[in-house]
């Protein structure tokens, strides 16, 4: 259909360069690595409420970590809500140390519908959403593997809404995302609305980055770089800690 | 078209399964140090996260990672550049001999590709590895890098012309 050109990895002169091309086209990560990334995805490798994980796959026996830390998790739920920010705590919540001024925002809900009775664990604390709508983000951890249609939440938060809305969330941060270049405190905005939606939301730390982005430009930079500093203290593994550094990063280093 | 492509609700676990040892290489191509890249992996798949209610199917999912590999490989090769970091040599340290000879060989052989590819720009670098290695098609690859067909093919031919000649530096320099 189109005239592309005949590839270098397939020339016939059998050249060096064509024995680089191919030892660069045979890299992969093996198990462990894969099983590390997996893990530290954790949560966002979960399936929505509801949904199904595989995609209509059945997903490999043991294959995926996520599948497992989901399943340890769910085991762990069922001792006790403080373990289970401990094993996610891999993947998602490192080494909490938040300052004690910082009013705490857990919200950990996690089903286990392999259980004969489905357990429904929430810890919450007591500080009302809207207080801390803009508050770091010290612990999130929402895992909902199933959500049992007979038996209602418990101890639900009936009062917000639910924990774990994957896709709900990514759109209201796109827009946040979006409104950045333009509109700085538009975006703030609507991060806020996201806290107060999703306190236990699994994109959490991608808020973080929008908020401290926000401020940033709206030149409350003192303001960002405190809560950078709160970032680095809450998530010290984050992917986002170079991103964030780079915001903040004095812009005179360009050629 | 794979079995994630089919399904309607396509999720963030189906595409990791499918697609994360290519995401891997893609990105170690692209210039992704191996100290990195399981960092880069993971915003990757945090903006597939992020992205996957808004991907419409008009492309092949794989091309729609192209696309944000491309880009977080770029931005993290941008913030490396202007961040040279002591951990160079910790790399090189951390990467202990294979006890085997043949795997050594292949080790040597993408360090070496890796060193040319670095001579490029981003933009040939990133057409030159979806083509000549991940053998994309020259469509797929300019919807990947955004940027017109036939931009796609001068980056390519240019990329080409400069690897070679880096080559036959390398020979020149080997020959006495």
């Amino acid at each position: 259909m189109t005239q592309d050109p005949p590839r270098l990895i397939d020339s016939t002169s059998g050249g060096s360069l064509q024995r680089l091309l191919r030892a660069g086209s045979s890299e992969l990560p093996d198990e462990q690595q894969l099983r590390a990334l997996e893990a530290r995805l954790g949560p966002i490798l979960e399936p929505p409420p509801g949904g199904d994980s595989g995609g209509g796959n059945a997903p490999d026996a043991g294959s995926t970590a996520a599948t497992a830390a989901g399943l340890s998790v769910g085991a762990k739920a069922a001792i006790g809500a403080g373990l289970l920010a401990a094993a996610i705590g891999v993947a998602v919540v490192p080494n909490m140390s938040s300052p004690a001024h910082v009013p705490p925002q857990a919200s950990v809900v996690a089903v286990v519908p392999s259980l004969p009775t489905p357990t429904v664990i929430t810890t919450q604390t007591r500080h009302a959403v809207s207080t801390a709508s803009l508050a770091p983000a010290t612990r999130d951890v929402a895992v909902v593997t199933a959500r049992p249609s007979s038996v209602p939440p418990k101890a639900s938060a009936s009062s917000k809404p639910a924990a774990s809305d994957p896709v709900a969330e990514a759109r209201l941060l796109q827009r946040a995302q979006d409104a950045l270049a333009g509109n700085p405190a538009e975006a703030l905005s609507l991060c806020g609305e996201h806290a107060k939606r999703f306190p236990g939301g699994i994109l959490s730390q991608e808020r973080e980055v929008i908020i401290i982005q926000a401020m940033a430009g709206m030149g409350r930079l003192s303001e960002a770089k405190t809560r950078a500093e709160q970032f680095r203290r809450a998530h010290p593994r984050s992917a986002y800690l170079r991103r964030i550094e780079n915001l903040l990063e004095p812009t005179s280093e360009g050629p | 078209m794979t079995a994630v492509q089919l399904s309607q609700e396509l999720t963030c676990a189906a595409v990791f399964r499918e697609h994360a040892p290519y995401v891997w290489r893609v990105l170690r191509r692209l210039g992704v140090h191996e100290a990195d890249i399981e960092d880069v992996c993971q915003e990757v798949f945090i903006v597939v996260h992020r992205r996957l209610a808004t991907f419409e199917h008009r492309s092949s999912v794989r091309t729609w990672l192209h696309g944000i590999c491309v880009r977080v490989a770029s931005d993290h090769r941008r913030k490396r550049r202007t961040k040279p970091e002591a951990d160079e040599l910790t790399e090189q340290q951390a990467e202990v001999a294979p006890s085997q000879v043949e795997a050594l060989a292949e080790h040597e052989a993408r360090q070496l590709l890796d060193s040319l590819l670095d001579r490029l720009d981003d933009n040939k670098r990133a057409v030159f590895v979806l083509y000549e290695i991940e053998q994309v098609s020259m469509q797929e690859v300019a919807d990947a890098v955004d940027c017109p067909l036939q931009t796609a093919y001068s980056r390519l031919h240019a990329a080409r012309r400069e690897i070679e000649a880096a080559i036959a530096e390398l020979h020149a320099g080997r020959t006495p």
